[in-house]
């Protein structure tokens, strides 16, 4: 054995003993806290409901003889009137709007639910497995995923397109590894959503999770990826614009940057940082939301699990009271209309969870929405939430298959729908 | 069986993921105290790389791979522990590592526990990761590499300097002084 062998046994010799029973038990500290969190979908994103607008198409100028081309004027001109007075008004992209359609998935079929009787009816019935639906800002459109092999999700995703009554449906993507979290822009243009990246050589446990910020146009145009240099998570494009796109910069690998919030361009210009402080740890920096006004970046801390909510003007942040230093928050969504945000607080247990509606500037604590969902042998049972547009209730979707309407102001709740993937969107229209 | 209960872990099971965790957790504790030497931060580190792996286990790929995804997650919370409360010291390039490293016998032979400790203390988190996945853990070179992401000759040269570093340390901690010297052949 030469000197350098003995010096490395010595080391690992060491080692082993130095390593003996220096930590003590806490591995029920650790199984309380993964039963106070909620699994990310491989293959489905959270509710990304945060709506919409669009532009007014004009109607063409018909052609005609020189010696008809006024009277010709003049009819266009009153068609065209008549069209668009007859054309729906369309909402602004974010505030508060009318509540429109209520559509959801139902074991690989798309329905649209009548929100005040329950009846179902079929939009996209076709073999097919289709899941995951995101309206547009404007409502007249929304997004969903295809899964090619229902049997298996790690095959990628289509990212699909189609009308609010289910017609003119269009693929907008390939099959996409690990296709997730996608954001309709501000005009309902564009969406952007996450995949896998792709490396020659995966790395054991290479995981599905996703990294890449895609963009491609509603037509199904101009699909591309964003180089960040880091793998992102959680993306929104900023209101009231969509000048950039705010999203969770991931710590997946030790090559990877630490944690954070930024913001890049939707041409992969302009990349900048959002959050202010260092990231605690890489669980840091998580449920990142924008606020509607495109003023305040809401995220969860690592730690005690609190939701904060960082002034983008300032870079000064604050934290949403509880009724205990150490309640675990999660989750927050704001309200249409900026000024609340409905969240998931555990008890101090972790056995159970309950919706929270507290106002935005933290003035109180907040009040109860719908039942205490304890934890069952499935995981967390709340698994997404959204106010309806016009920011009366929330439609919850709760782990038992059952999607709620909790009106915001405690009265009883509704069963909107049921089903395997029942995750529902909300149409927004004009007021 | 384990490929099995990472299979209903992923499907949200908390009694398989709990004994996956029950599994892991005395070898994750003991990789993470030997990085961070200190109890309290390798129980948070574990604690958080435990919670990372439960929210992110229906994105893992092959089931097969838990135990190296795991070990990947926890040495990665150490590494950025480390970094976070430590000032980073600048990185020696080495260019050459054919060479075998100089060592004493003398070295070798004096090296007790306080030593060792102080002069793996000194060393960058990265090349602790190295030797207590390669030393400790007794993962070979390459299974060293696939767990931190990096190539095969960074881990290589990672181990060949973090023993350097540790050798030299040893050898300054062994040089006699003024006063002890005496006695000695010069």
């Amino acid at each position: 054995m030469t000197a350098s062998d003995r010096f490395d046994q010595n080391v690992s010799d060491w080692l082993h003993a130095d390593a003996e029973r220096r930590v003590p038990d806490h591995l029920d500290v650790v199984l309380r806290r993964t039963r106070t969190e909620r699994q990310r979908p491989a293959w489905s994103s959270l509710e990304r409901w945060l709506p919409m607008h669009t532009t007014l198409r004009l109607s063409p100028v018909p052609r005609a003889a020189w010696l008809l081309l006024v009277l010709a004027v003049i009819l266009a001109l009153a068609v065209a009137v008549l069209a668009v007075g007859s054309r729906p008004r369309l909402p602004e992209p974010f505030g508060l709007a009318r509540d429109g359609a209520v559509v959801t998935s139902d074991d690989g079929d798309i329905y649209s639910i009548d929100p005040t009787t329950g009846a179902k009816k079929a939009l996209i019935a076709d073999p097919a497995f289709d899941f995951g639906v995101t309206f547009s800002r404007d409502g007249t459109k929304f997004i969903f995923l295809r899964a090619p092999d229902s049997a298996n999700l790690d095959a990628g995703l289509i990212l699909m397109v189609a009308n609010a009554d289910g017609s003119g449906i269009r693929e907008l993507s390939p099959a996409v590894p690990g296709l997730d979290w996608q954001d309709w822009s501000p005009d309902s243009s564009r969406i952007a959503f996450l995949s896998r990246p792709t490396r020659g050589d995966p790395a054991p446990g290479d995981t599905l999770a996703p990294g890449v910020i895609n963009i491609v146009n509603a037509d199904g145009t101009g699909l591309r990826a964003l180089d960040v240099g880091r793998p992102a998570h959680e993306l929104s494009w900023l209101p009231p614009d969509g000048r950039e796109i705010v999203f969770r910069g991931e710590h997946l690998a030790a090559t990877d940057p630490p944690s954070g919030i930024f913001a890049v361009r939707p041409d992969g210009s302009g990349l900048r940082p959002i959050s202010t402080k260092p990231a605690a740890d890489s669980s840091d920096y998580q449920d990142v939301v924008v606020s509607p006004d495109g003023a305040h970046v809401m995220y969860r801390s690592s730690g005690f699990m609190r939701l904060h909510i960082l002034d983008l003007d300032t870079g000064a942040t604050r934290f949403l009271p509880g009724p205990t230093r150490t309640s675990s928050q999660q989750g927050g969504v704001f309200s249409p209309d900026g000024l609340s945000v409905v969240y998931m607080r555990w008890a101090d247990d972790g056995k159970s969870s309950q919706l929270i509606i507290a106002p935005t500037d933290g003035s109180n604590i907040g009040n109860a929405l719908g039942p205490v969902a304890a934890l069952g042998p499935d995981g967390p049972i709340i698994n997404n939430y959204v106010f309806t547009p016009d920011g009366k209730a929330v439609i919850a979707n709760y782990g038992d298959n059952l999607t709620r309407l909790l009106p915001i102001d405690g009265s009883d709740s509704t069963i909107l729908s049921q089903g395997s993937l029942a995750f529902a969107a909300y149409q927004r229209l004009a007021p | 069986m384990t490929r099995d209960l990472v299979e209903r872990a992923r499907k949200g099971d908390h009694d398989a993921f709990a004994e996956l965790a029950g599994a892991a957790i005395s070898r994750l504790d003991a990789t993470a105290w030997l990085l961070l030497r200190d109890a309290d931060r390798a129980t948070d580190a574990v604690q958080n790389a435990l919670v990372r792996a439960w929210r992110d286990l229906p994105t893992l790929r092959d089931p097969d791979r838990f135990d190296a995804w795991l070990r990947r997650l926890v040495v990665n919370a150490c590494i950025d522990e480390i970094r976070r409360t430590r000032r980073s010291r600048l990185d020696v390039d080495v260019s050459d590592i054919s060479d075998p490293p100089f060592v004493s016998d003398e070295t070798s032979a004096i090296a007790d526990r306080d030593q060792l400790e102080r002069a793996f203390s000194r060393l960058d988190p990265d090349e602790r990761a190295v030797i207590v996945l390669h030393h400790y853990l007794d993962l070979p070179l390459p299974e060293v590499a696939a767990t931190l992401g990096i190539p095969l000759g960074t881990t290589k040269s990672r181990l060949y300097r973090g023993l350097r570093e540790m050798r030299a340390a040893l050898d300054a901690d062994a040089r006699p002084g003024p006063d002890i010297r005496e006695g000695r052949p010069a």
